[in-house]
């Protein structure tokens, strides 16, 4: 008998039986996991759909107030006192200067 | 009222009027405000040009001593916002200027109902994919129909 049939198992067959399932445990809770997550997104999707229209309306009006915002931010730009006397026309006519 | 969306994409010249306080885009932008069917569209590539028109060297030379790169920073952010986000996922290649491409791409993909841009070359490919290639002074006049 050679030397590599003498040795032994690393591990005796109940520690291999454990360690089975123990992965089959882990792999479980991975499929769980995903299915709970999968079904979370799918109930996420249904809110959504049903209040599709509020979330809109909520939505629309975040983005006005962030247009009146604008607004507001813009008369802050100190502008330059010659562009202000300009004519919209002119005004029009002088920005198309400056990228044509 | 015809409740039916109209999305709008404006180009980054209109964005640099705005900052500016010019008349006509400032009344555009208080018309568009007031109408609830109005929807405006951004891309990624979109918000890159408007950002470099707001702190690009043109905004710096006509501002002077006066440009607040604080108050731009503040302003694209709130540009941002106002915005309805789409990520386009084809490719145009129809513009004689290139870089004019993405927001072709954007109009494509949104479905936009009008292109506001006083860049010659866009207006000659007007309509495209069913948007109106319109200039700033012709979209004032149809604002101003919406809200009549």
């Amino acid at each position: 008998m050679s030397e590599a049939t003498k040795l032994k198992p690393r591990t005796k067959k109940s520690d291999r039986r454990t360690v089975r399932i123990v992965i089959d445990e882990f792999l479980q809770s991975v499929i769980d996991t995903r299915k709970s997550r999968n079904a979370m997104l799918a109930d996420a999707d249904v809110v959504k759909i049903l209040l599709g229209e509020k979330v809109t309306e909520e939505m629309r009006a975040t983005q006005q107030q962030a247009g009146r915002d604008v607004l507001e931010l813009v008369k802050q730009v100190q502008t330059p006192q010659s562009f202000q006397e300009m004519t919209a026309d002119e005004q029009e006519a002088f920005i198309e200067s400056q990228f044509n | 009222m015809n409740a039916t969306k109209i999305r709008i994409v404006f180009d980054s010249v209109f964005y640099f009027s705005l900052a500016l306080q010019g008349k006509i885009a400032i009344k555009i932008w208080e018309l568009v405000l007031t109408q609830n069917h109005i929807e405006l569209c951004l891309s990624a590539a979109h918000f890159n040009e408007i950002k470099a028109k707001l702190y690009g060297e043109d905004m710096r030379q006509i501002l002077g001593v006066s440009y607040d790169e604080q108050l731009m920073g503040r302003i694209c952010a709130k540009i941002a916002a106002s915005h309805t986000h789409f990520y386009p996922n084809i490719k145009v290649d129809v513009c004689h200027d290139r870089d004019d491409n993405f927001l072709l791409e954007l109009a494509k993909s949104c479905q936009a109902n009008f292109i506001v841009t006083n860049d010659k070359q866009l207006l000659k490919l007007n309509p495209f994919e069913g948007a109106r290639i319109v200039k700033i002074g012709e979209f004032l006049q149809q604002a101003h129909n919406w809200s009549r």
